[in-house]
């Protein structure tokens, strides 16, 4: 009893939530069987609460309603048919009671990322409902609310659950491609109400968009050059399709976050960079001999053209010192001819005879063999004895 | 007193109550209605809204069947590989989206039951996908004809979606991918090309290297042979000036030139040679070897 008498003074304080619908029922009950109820209040008081059992915002099912209904209806009459007295009080609380939570029902709050669409007898009116608080003719409107944050399907990769990304390209290789698929919900009303299950059309959708323009194209195209311009053929193809369904949703972003080759060929399409990789080692290798010997050439060239440039100056200097030295000699000779001439026939004899072996014939001299005994004077010479006059008269 | 007739109030209250309830029905946005009245199909309600039938239903009076009135969508995949017209093979998924728009056709046929059409419609469509597949070679099923291929199911499979009462409003190929054996014969055939791609680039690089190398080598032989070009001009520029220096001093007196210039070679032919001259006394050089007045005794040397 304590905790029932608690449970009432809670639900007219109004602060129950969807547990205590359940108790306002149980306190109800238990007033009945204090004795204090009111004569036809019963029903009244039953009324509204019936739907309550039947949830919040689900689509109201009314067989469900009214078989609750009758439950409802038998259990309350016996109790009220019971007590037979009335209580002024507890049929204000009990009001009080309904009313709260009537409006509980009645008011819906709407956050700042999500718009509601009312419907009046299962018919979507056509203006929103923006974030706040708002009030609708519950049970006769119902509502529903839509998110409108964007959302992300990623399709491919390794935490993708349904497929796989292997896709065939148009010069029939297989490329593996992750991508994700951003979008939001722009028409919350066609978004609930025209397509089943939008979410799921959004991924086949996407898959399909996806396959279809990477088979068009050939496999270089997706691993390198143009995943932009693929990116953005699937999200306007998608958003042609999505808008043909009208689900409502607007395809923000297409992103291709990887296209890379399946894993049984990846080493050799690394091979292939290795390869590029050898390519500019080649040449820069190339480039470095050029360099050395280039370099080494123009040093040689330099070399040779100083060289000729040094032996041309020295040839003309030496050229110049002997004549000066012959014209000073030859100005001096034509001073004194005769003298001089002889003076430099003996000292050039003189000069050469001192060095040299000597032997003097005289041919008139008679009886005397010429004999020149040619290896002894070859090993006299081999020996390195120094010159000695040697000679006959 | 009051409290005797409240059961009885309340129960008529209860009941008139009932009577409403189970006489109107509310169809939403997603939903169309068919009322049937003893099986009979008595009305068909497609726009949403508040509707009224007859209550009872248990006692055989209206009862409401619901039926969806959003597009729907049907998966076909995993399904047995399609072949092409060339004899080879794909795997193909496929989904198309329809909508129930003769709900009174849909009752009739596939009484209302939503799994029972898709399970008869899902047959039709891989019978459509694989006649369409089957005209098909095996690169324009790949690729260029997707979009015709799609529309030619569509159209294949809208009569016998009309007479379940149903119409098809798009068809979409979502895979069509290699079997798996073929799928090895594809990689293998890629880490072909990929390895002689790799190749094709080592040799050019080779090619350039080699190219770069060479034209390196006759840079060089240019460099040097212009260097040795040039150097040859200036030992000749230099020859010749020597030449030219030499004339003009020596122009001066032949006949001394031609013996100073032999008096030098002779002193640098004969220096520190060990030459073993063999002389006659007659020579010039001993004119006074024997005499000293000096007259030699035959007017040559030898």
């Amino acid at each position: 009893m304590p905790w029932s008498n608690q449970n009432g003074n809670n639900g007219s304080n109004g602060n129950g939530g969807g547990g205590p619908w359940g108790g306002g029922g149980d306190n109800n009950n238990g007033g009945g069987n204090n004795g204090n109820g009111g004569n036809n209040g019963g029903p009244w008081g039953n009324g509204p609460k019936r739907p309550n059992r039947g949830g919040g915002n689900m689509p109201p099912d009314l067989e469900d309603l009214i078989r609750q209904g009758q439950d409802k209806l038998k259990r309350a009459i016996p109790g009220g048919g019971g007590s037979g007295g009335s209580n002024k009080a507890f049929m204000g609380l009990l009001a009080v009671g309904a009313a709260v939570l009537y409006a509980m029902q009645a008011f819906y709050q709407v956050d700042t990322d999500e718009r509601a669409v009312e419907l009046l007898f299962g018919k979507p009116k056509a203006e929103l409902s923006q974030p706040g608080l708002h009030f609708h003719l519950w049970p006769i409107e119902t509502v529903e609310t839509v998110k409108i944050v964007e959302n992300q399907v990623a399709i491919g990769s390794a935490n993708s659950r349904t497929s796989s990304g292997l896709m065939l390209s148009g010069d029939q290789n297989i490329v593996d491609v992750q991508f994700s698929v951003l979008y939001a919900v722009i028409n919350p009303q066609d978004y609930l109400f025209n397509v089943a299950g939008p979410d799921d059309v959004v991924r086949q959708v996407a898959e399909s968009a996806m396959r279809e323009i990477v088979g068009r194209r050939p496999a270089q195209d997706v691993f390198r050059d143009n995943r932009q311009a693929i990116a953005q053929e699937v999200r306007d193809s998608m958003q042609l399709t999505l808008e043909s369904y009208g689900t409502g949703i607007a395809i923000n972003t297409v992103s291709i976050e990887d296209a890379a080759p399946p894993k049984e060929v990846a080493d050799a399409f690394e091979e292939v960079q290795r390869a590029e990789q050898d390519e500019d080692r080649f040449r820069e290798e190339a480039n470095q001999y050029s360099n050395q010997k280039l370099g080494a050439a123009r040093g040689e060239a330099a070399q040779v053209r100083e060289e000729a440039s040094a032996y041309a100056t020295r040839v003309v200097q030496e050229a110049q010192g002997e004549a000066a030295r012959f014209i000073s000699i030859y100005d001096q000779y034509k001073l004194a001819p005769e003298v001089t001439r002889k003076r430099l026939f003996i000292e050039t004899m003189e000069g050469v005879l001192r060095d040299s072996n000597k032997i003097i014939l005289d041919e008139n001299g008679g009886g005397v063999v010429p004999y020149l005994p040619l290896p002894e004077v070859q090993n006299r010479r081999n020996a390195q004895t120094p010159t000695t006059g040697g000679g006959t008269n | 007193m009051n409290s005797n007739k409240l059961p009885i109030i309340g129960a008529i209250f209860a009941a008139i109550l009932l009577a409403i309830y189970s006489s109107i029905f509310i169809v939403t946005e997603r939903q169309q209605a068919i009322v049937l009245r003893f099986g009979e199909i008595q009305k068909v309600h497609t726009e949403p809204g508040l509707y009224f039938k007859a209550p009872f239903a248990f006692a055989g009076f209206d009862t409401v069947q619901l039926i969806d009135d959003r597009i729907l969508r049907l998966d076909l995949a995993d399904t047995p590989p399609v072949q092409v017209s060339g004899g080879r093979f794909y795997e193909v998924d496929a989904f198309l989206t329809f909508k129930i728009t003769d709900a009174r056709l849909f009752r009739e046929v596939v009484s209302g039951d939503i799994n029972s059409a898709a399970s008869r419609l899902r047959t039709r469509f891989d019978a459509a996908l694989r006649r369409v597949y089957g005209l098909r070679g095996f690169e324009a099923a790949l690729s260029e004809e997707r979009t015709e291929m799609m529309r030619e199911v569509r159209d294949q499979l809208r009569p016998d979606a009309t007479s379940l009462g149903l119409t098809i409003e798009d068809v979409r190929i979502v895979r069509t991918d290699l079997t798996a054996e073929v799928s090895q014969q594809t990689y293998d055939r890629m880490k072909a090309e990929r390895l002689a791609e790799a190749e094709r680039l080592r040799a050019r690089g080779r090619e350039n290297a080699q190219r770069i190398r060479a034209v390196a080598d006759r840079q060089v032989v240019e460099i040097v042979s212009e260097a040795n070009r040039e150097s040859e001009i200036l030992r000749g520029t230099g020859d010749g000036e020597r030449n030219r220096v030499f004339a003009d001093a020596f122009n001066r007196d032949p006949e001394f030139f031609e013996f100073y210039r032999s008096m030098a070679a002779y002193t640098s032919a004969l220096q520190q040679s060990g030459t073993t001259l063999v002389l006659s006394p007659d020579s010039q050089f001993f004119k006074f070897f024997e005499d000293a007045n000096g007259t030699p005794r035959s007017p040559s040397g030898n």
